[in-house]
């Protein structure tokens, strides 16, 4: 989406496109508008001339709006008539204005002097370390570079007023000021006051801008004012050497290059157009933006759409003592506040609920809170609060509803977290009140300005108040979420589950005086007299059924426990093996390791009884398995990219893993293994906004995220590449009984590919071996103990193969298909052949 | 003279029965294939997909497993 700025036409201003131009909605400043910069998550930053329009919002020169349009706050820097230029990272805003250059937070609150100036500011930047370049407008020649501390590093003359500031890959800087050239200055500030290099517009009196693309390739837009002739588009290398230019009537004031290196320019109207779309390789401007009444000065662009910002889908992983998450789509990064505040080696579950993740990690009952804003005080106060009033701030009339204390102790500090329903913000030492659930009025003073979430913090009862609100288990590993109630359990009651009030993770008191049904309640899956078995497993069916997976039963609660629901056992025959070992796909089967196999049963109507999928087929899976909860973790989960099941046992120790693929195309299950560096762990299916990284992922022994990759014919290991071995045995009897043989007299393939090249992807080689006995077992086991083939070779190449004829006699016959060649994959459609008898055993 | 031929085992791993009794759909030995090949994504047998990393960055900072991944839904607008 692009958003441009410009000069005031039927009261508007700013100006929203889709890419291709089509017009998405307006806003009015009240004045002319001189810059844009738009955030990651889609706030739109507008600067320009000093004007009120009228909303009682008062004079600003500074707005920041939604992605649809909508105000939702202003300042005016300095009191100053113009804010010139702006930039933005993921903390802050940086404006230059008339006296300067300050630095606001995002709410435009907070404000912080980076220059003050006698002359006018023009261009500001930063770069991705956080330094802040920016310097004189007007007539103020100097370019200044600022570490994220405000400390100068260096400046430089640059002979007129800066225009505009962006970075080459390597952190170098290319300017332009108004005298007519393009210069590039090393970031560490040992180049001359004229530039490394410098690019001259041919004619005088040219204001240039410039922006650089992730090839290091610079492009130039071009403003003259007066004169009409001798405007440039143009495009320089990264040394400044002019690579084509494109002479046009009519001013082009700014210029944005997009992630993906699409380029568009916005100015004065040129035959009705004042935006245009940048045709690198045909060197010319193609029309986008129609409007013959204004003229833009400012634009930018967001990847982001207006319906991918009211929400968003961070994934969260966790290793090490660590936890990830993603800030933006495509990057994991560390969330400090965590590390080290839990362990990794003792048993983990977690689970989504209220825009946080709750973790059970055996005591370590932790929140990683994705939605509150946090408030700290030295002193709760006298009076408490309680969940759900309204916090109103004193100074900045702030106000948020409270979602959970950690503390309630009158003299002692807190820290307050709930949702802001205000556009104001709390500030630092403000006096913040409301009044409680009991109509008390609550009072305390803010340590610090508030702080945007994500937070970390335990997960206690309310206020740490044992007394009405109950006490968590001291131990727990497995939870879950279930019609609102989060669920635990207590390792130290290992048949005992807990459940949370409804809508409050804060209260596990029974209280149906206070709370009736929706009263948080305490349980366990036994007949009267019994001591439960051991809960291993939480799964979660909408709001409608609940299983608990034990040691060696699987019970199910029908509905609510507190209002008329149904515990029931759904079998003794088999437990359940653990929190990762389960998997529920697209047509609502459950999948399972049970105690004899891996069972499914559905859970479309009701739950049917589970079935034993693998006995059949693999009867010896779990002796083979020889599994041992302190020695391997078993995965089981649902790939809706491949529609299957991926089923794994891996090694703690070092990844060492052996597997199934369940198809969910033919029902067959299929032998896999992956490198030990690439053992799985845990798996998720991520249901990204964006498409790019919505994707069935799995977590690995080595610390990395991998996807199952159909381009991909290796398997990435931490550092390199491994190929995959595959192979496979087809068996086929050539004698007309077991008493006969037959002679295969030739062979037939054809591999996939069709013509080579072409339009459908060609295999690589298939290396095949023949086998023949007397008996299908002997030949099986021939195979796997690596005898002696009676023939073998290749096949190269795709489509029809030439005939081999082995002129193979015997009573059975089989064909092993393998590659284990690196970076090769194989599909085959089909093998015949021809048999002719070939007598008496 | 008679024409056979050998069948592709799109049914999977086997070895409930004796070999030679077992479903021809399915083979008593393999390993890393699967019944929808990664060319074009045809029900027929080919090699299974790699592993690719989907990040560049390492959880944790160091060789130590991903023993969580999930993620969580938040308003912003």
């Amino acid at each position: 989406m692009l958003v441009t700025g410009g000069i005031r036409t039927s009261n508007k201003t700013v100006w929203a496109y889709k890419d291709d131009g089509t017009a998405l909605w307006n806003y009015d400043t009240g004045g002319t508008v001189y810059g844009i910069a738009i955030s990651s998550i889609g706030h739109i930053f507008v600067c320009g001339a000093a004007a009120d329009n009228g909303d009682g919002n008062g004079t600003r020169n500074m707005w920041k709006l939604d992605i649809e349009g909508n105000y939702l706050t202003g300042a005016y820097v300095d009191s100053n008539a113009t804010a010139w230029s702006i930039a933005v990272d993921e903390n802050y805003v940086y404006v230059t204005h008339g006296v300067g250059a300050d630095r606001y937070s995002h709410d435009l609150g907070s404000q912080a002097q980076i220059k003050s100036s006698a002359a006018a500011f023009g261009a500001i930047n930063v770069d991705s370390s956080g330094n802040i370049y920016t310097g004189g407008g007007g007539t103020s020649n100097t370019i200044y570079k600022y570490n994220a501390a405000f400390v100068q590093q260096w400046t430089k003359d640059t002979n007129d007023g800066l225009k505009s500031i962006d970075f080459l890959a390597n952190g170098d800087v290319i300017v332009c000021a108004s005298d007519n050239e393009v210069r590039k200055y090393l970031a560490d500030g040992s180049s001359p006051d004229a530039g490394t290099w410098a690019w001259v517009h041919p004619s005088s009196g040219h204001e240039l801008r410039a922006a650089v693309d992730s090839n290091d390739n610079i492009y130039v837009v071009d403003w003259n004012g007066a004169a009409q002739t001798d405007k440039r588009f143009v495009e320089l290398n990264s040394s400044g050497v002019l690579q084509w230019e494109i002479d046009r009537a009519g001013d082009l004031d700014a210029i944005v290059i997009t992630t993906a290196d699409d380029i568009y320019v916005v100015g004065d109207d040129v035959g009705d157009y004042s935006g245009f779309s940048v045709d690198v390789s045909g060197q010319a401007l193609d029309d986008l933006i129609e409007d013959d009444a204004t003229t833009l000065y400012a634009v930018d662009w967001t990847p982001l759409t207006i319906t991918e910002s009211r929400y968003k889908k961070t994934l969260v992983a966790i290793s090490n003592n660590e936890v990830w998450y993603g800030p933006t789509p495509g990057q994991m990064a560390e969330f400090a506040a965590a590390n080290g505040n839990f362990s990794t080696t003792k048993a983990l579950a977690a689970t989504e609920a209220y825009e946080k993740i709750f973790i059970a990690n055996e005591t370590n009952l932790k929140v990683f809170d994705f939605v509150n804003t946090k408030l700290n005080t030295a002193d709760a106060g006298e009076k408490p609060c309680t969940r759900s009033m309204v916090l109103t701030g004193g100074t900045s009339s702030a106000t948020m509803v409270v979602d959970y204390v950690d503390g309630i102790t009158d003299n002692s500090a807190a820290n307050i977290y709930g949702k802001r329903i205000s556009v104001q913000t709390f500030s630092s030492g403000e006096t913040v009140t409301g009044t409680n659930s009991d109509g008390n009025t609550v009072s305390f003073a803010t340590s610090a300005a508030e702080t945007a979430p994500p937070h970390w913090y335990n997960w206690t009862v309310f206020g740490n108040d044992t007394t009405n609100y109950g006490t968590m288990p001291t131990s727990a590993s497995l939870v879950s979420l279930y019609r609102g109630r989060l669920v635990l359990n207590d390792d130290k009651n290992p048949h005992a589950w807990y459940m949370t009030a409804v809508g409050n993770p804060w209260k596990v008191l029974y209280d149906f005086n206070n709370d009736d049904q929706l009263s948080a309640v305490v349980h366990s899956n036994a007949r009267v007299g019994i001591i439960g078995d051991i809960l291993t497993t939480y799964i979660a069916i909408s709001d409608d059924l609940f299983i608990f997976g034990c040691q060696n039963s699987i019970w199910v609660l029908v509905g609510d426990p507190l209002a008329e629901g149904q515990l029931i056992q759904l079998t003794n025959d088999t437990g359940m093996w653990g929190s990762r070992a389960w998997c529920i796909d697209d047509k609502n089967n459950l999948y399972f390791l049970g105690n004899e196999g891996i069972y499914r049963c559905s859970i479309a109507n009701g739950l049917s009884k589970p079935e034993n999928i693998s006995k059949l087929k693999i009867p010896t899976l779990i002796k083979d398995l020889d599994l041992d909860k302190s020695l391997h973790r078993v995965v089981i989960a649902f790939d809706p990219v491949n529609n299957g099941v991926v089923i794994t046992r891996t090694l703690l120790s070092d990844g060492t893993n052996t597997g199934y693929w369940l198809s969910l195309t033919t029902g067959g299950f299929f032998p896999e293994s992956v490198p030990a560096s690439c053992g799985i762990f845990s798996a998720h299916y991520y249901p990204a906004t964006d498409e790019t990284y919505k994707k069935f992922l799995v977590g690995c022994a080595d610390g990395y995220i991998r996807e199952f990759d159909n381009a991909t014919k290796n398997d990435t290991t931490t550092a390199s590449t491994t190929a995959i071995s595959s192979y496979c045995l087809l068996l086929q009897k050539l004698g007309i009984d077991d008493n006969h043989r037959g002679m295969l007299r030739d062979i037939t393939a054809i591999t996939g590919g069709g013509a080579s090249g072409g339009d459908f992807s060609d295999t690589d080689s298939i290396a095949y071996s023949l086998y023949k006995a007397d008996d299908a077992e002997t030949l099986v086991e021939d195979v796997i103990d690596g005898a002696t083939a009676f023939t073998t070779g290749t096949w190269s190449g795709t489509g029809r193969k030439n005939k081999i004829r082995p002129r193979m006699g015997g009573v059975w016959g089989g064909i092993k298909l393998a590659n284990s060649n690196a970076s090769e994959t194989w599909a085959i459609n089909n093998i015949s052949g021809e048999v002719i008898p070939k007598g008496s055993v | 003279m008679a024409q056979i031929g050998f069948a592709l085992p799109l049914e999977g791993y086997s070895r409930g029965l004796t070999p030679g009794a077992e479903s021809p759909s399915t083979s008593p030995y393999m390993s890393n294939v699967r019944p929808r090949d990664t060319l074009e994504g045809w029900i027929r047998l080919g090699q299974r997909p790699g592993m690719k990393k989907a990040y560049t960055q390492q959880i944790g900072g160091g060789a130590s497993p991903i023993v969580w991944i999930g993620s969580v839904t938040s308003i912003t607008g």
